[in-house]
């Protein structure tokens, strides 16, 4: 039995808010950005 | 990372912010070199514990999302969003412009189940462990995690990241021996 997580982001959706620190450790949230068109982009070192 | 930093560069004075995301559960020492590469001015964060792939429903990346004014997304590709690509420049290209992308224009993720919530908790319970420095057992709720989730890319590659750092920390990421862990299912 696998629990999906129940938050699938579509389009149209309004883009769920989050806080995580910046490489300095200072918070950051989307939300900080309303009123502004943000291209948001997931990636890692590996 | 010179591509992103490059397209904000030309469109910050239209209003348009780029904030990434490195998800990487070894922290802010992994990503920052690839932004100074850049020479990045966009904002990065760190989502260690792998809070987004739950919140957004996604298991792989680089994904992107292009969100209006509102908050709204507008556009969202999960996986292969890379603004090397053709394909990926014009999107955001048009997207900067103005032009609405407001349909859907990626059937496949629109399909897609949204990752496991037992898998990512494991892989926070396994980072908990990680930060103590209780790597092998932090291994194993990785590996739990990844069973249970056999897709998702975030918890397998950031095992293979810890436990294989010389394929990624000595110089470029080792994408042929990747594939190979994916052919051998590790």
């Amino acid at each position: 039995m696998t629990v999906k997580a129940s938050n699938t982001v579509k389009v149209g959706d309004t883009a769920p808010d989050f806080t995580l620190p910046s490489l300095d450790g200072d918070p950051v949230s989307l939300s900080d950005y309303r009123g502004k068109r943000v291209a948001l982009f997931m990636w890692a070192s590996w | 990372m010179p591509g992103w930093q490059r397209f904000y560069e030309e469109n910050a004075s239209k209003g348009i912010e780029v904030l990434t995301v490195a998800m990487d559960a070894q922290g802010a020492a992994k990503a920052r070199p690839y932004v100074e590469l850049a020479h990045g001015t966009f904002q990065t964060v760190v989502d260690a514990e792998n809070v987004l792939g739950g919140m957004y429903g996604f298991r792989a990346i680089p994904n992107g999302y292009l969100i209006d004014e509102n908050g709204v997304v507008q556009y969202e590709k999960l996986g292969g969003f890379d603004i090397r690509k053709p394909e990926t420049a014009a999107i955001v290209n048009r997207w900067a412009e103005g032009e609405d992308l407001a349909a859907p224009q990626d059937p496949k993720a629109e399909a897609k189940d949204g990752p496991s919530a037992e898998a990512i908790a494991l892989f926070q319970k396994g980072l908990e462990l990680y930060k103590a420095d209780s790597v092998d057992e932090a291994m194993v709720l990785w590996r739990q995690g990844f069973a249970l989730d056999p897709d998702n890319y975030i918890i397998r590659k950031q095992i293979w990241a810890v436990e294989n750092p010389d394929r990624f920390y000595a110089g470029d990421v080792d994408y042929d021996w990747q594939r190979e862990q994916t052919a051998k299912g590790q």
